[in-house]
């Protein structure tokens, strides 16, 4: 799109962005029902204020952001970090490991498990590709706390993908086919300790 | 390895294969990472990592009828506006809400949207309703609430208000609690049986219709009934300023409940409001996915006096 070109209509932008929106909204709230419900509902207020868009070229970051701001909206509950996730430990991160070795409802559990605060900040990263720069601006937070957050939600990351089988809790909603093999990522892990 | 906590979270900042390593708030991590070899592998380590992880957090699979779906509720949401029967039956406390249409949206120049920044939300509240027609009454009693209404008025009806709300509690809670949680427990029953799949809104049984307090976009219907051994019907709601919600139509013998939409939630919990009431041998739980506003804007209170 060139810039300053009009805006496109809600029905492009449901072709063009609704895969990406649906699966950051999986992400963010964890299962697949909300996650439709946050899509349908991003682009309900896009229809209505897509004239708002001054620079189509921001559109992606523009429905990614009213996205967010739905989630957090209609979140209440708080799930506190626990004390152990602030442990940084390097030796966590394994030696190598590709996309193909990180179990995805796994992945997910461990995401499900962090505070609002960490989830999104994590997602900005991860999702939105933002650089911390950036995400400290976005969520009006001095870079500091950006950096902390990132690495404490990626140490819980790492020691929930880390953790055996038999400590997983249980999740019984999510249901994801991508039950890659783990053991490898696993491995590769304990094998750099 | 033994690395300081300062300079692992600078490293964990940086995103994969891009230049954040060149900025000036990393220019002790680049020399460290230039200098010292157990560094450099924590580094090369946290950019592999991230890199999968990035690769792996972005697979996700989509319904293959999602967009044929949205395209049916926005269709939907066009042809009779939530914010035109919002209109309709909106209270001060509703047209906070339909401020919030704006709210929601990014607002923010670091969103990386340019937006325009309008934050009056009086004036937000104004065209939206404005976008729905049928909207000089309300503007006009809206104008006048701002202009006419003394502050002792605004007190006197403050205070009825919370009188009521204080008098409403107590009932419910001498009388109500019973049913409560009974129909909350239903109401999760329920949730939790709901398929995918919606039906056509116009195909919904009559005898279980949406009643006209009840504000939103219907964008489809289901039938329940495995959970509690109770037949009935389950309805998907939309609405652009307050999200989605669920309504559940049950015959159900129940005594001790409102004859109508409470107006405001009777519990939340989990991100939910729920509400619940009885007319006609039939009865509602409303189940709002967000806070009491949500709740609000999804029940009508144009019956009910303002002060």
């Amino acid at each position: 799109m060139a810039e300053g070109a009009a805006p496109p209509d809600v029905g492009q932008l449901v072709s063009d962005y609704h895969q990406a929106l649906y699966r950051y909204a999986f992400r963010l709230a964890g299962s697949a029902a909300d996650a439709e419900d946050l899509t349908q509902q991003v682009f309900l207020i896009a229809q209505q204020k897509l004239d708002q868009l001054r620079d189509a070229n921001c559109v992606r970051a523009w429905l990614f952001t009213v996205l967010r701001n739905c989630y957090l909206k209609t979140r209440r509950q708080r799930v506190p970090l626990p004390a152990a996730a602030v442990e940084l430990d390097i030796n966590l991160v394994p030696d190598a490991v590709t996309a193909n070795d990180i179990d995805s409802e796994r992945l997910q559990a461990a995401i499900n498990s962090l505070d609002d605060d960490f989830k999104v900040t994590l997602l900005l990263f991860y999702f939105e590709h933002r650089s911390y720069r950036e995400i400290a601006e976005v969520l009006e937070i001095p870079i500091g706390t950006v950096m902390s957050r990132l690495a404490r939600a990626k140490s819980r990351l790492r020691q929930q993908l880390g953790e055996p089988d038999d400590q997983r809790p249980p999740q019984s909603d999510l249901k994801l086919d991508q039950r890659s093999a783990y053991a490898s990522y696993r491995h590769s892990t304990t094998s750099n300790h | 390895m033994a690395i300081d906590r300062r300079t692992l979270e600078q490293l964990e900042a940086c995103r994969p294969g891009s230049d954040d390593l060149q900025s000036a708030d990393m220019a002790e991590l680049a020399r460290r990472v230039a200098e010292d070899p157990e560094v450099r592998e924590a580094y090369r380590r946290a950019q592999q990592w991230d890199a999968a992880v990035g690769e792996a957090i972005e697979r996700v699979n989509v319904p293959g009828d999602l967009a044929e779906r949205l395209m049916k509720a926005l269709d939907g949401a066009a042809a009779k506006s939530p914010i035109d029967s919002d209109a309709a039956t909106v209270d001060p406390a509703a047209l906070g809400t339909a401020a919030m249409i704006a709210a929601v949206g990014p607002d923010s120049p670091h969103s990386g949207a340019a937006l325009d920044e309008r934050t009056d939300t009086d004036e937000q509240a104004t065209v939206a309703l404005s976008d729905g027609g049928a909207t000089g009454e309300h503007r006009t009693s809206r104008a006048g609430a701002r202009t006419g209404w003394s502050r002792r008025r605004w007190l006197t009806a403050g205070l009825t208000v919370a009188a009521a709300v204080v008098v409403g509690a107590f009932v419910s809670q001498q009388f109500g609690r019973g049913e409560q949680t009974a129909l909350e427990t239903l109401a999760d029953g329920w949730m939790a049986e709901l398929q995918p799949t919606w039906l056509d809104v116009a195909k919904a049984p009559p005898r279980f219709e949406i009643p006209d307090s009840v504000t939103g976009e219907a964008i489809g219907w289901q039938r329940i009934g495995k959970i509690g051994g109770v037949r009935g019907v389950a309805y998907k709601l939309s609405h652009a300023a307050a999200g989605t919600a669920r309504l559940f139509v049950v015959p159900l013998a129940r005594g001790g409940l409102p004859t109508s939409p409470p107006t405001g939630p009777q519990s939340a919990t989990g991100g939910k409001s729920i509400g619940y009431w009885k007319t006609n041998g039939l009865v509602y739980v409303l189940v709002v996915d967000g806070d009491d506003r949500s709740y609000r804007t999804f029940v009508s209170t144009a019956r009910m006096p303002v002060a």
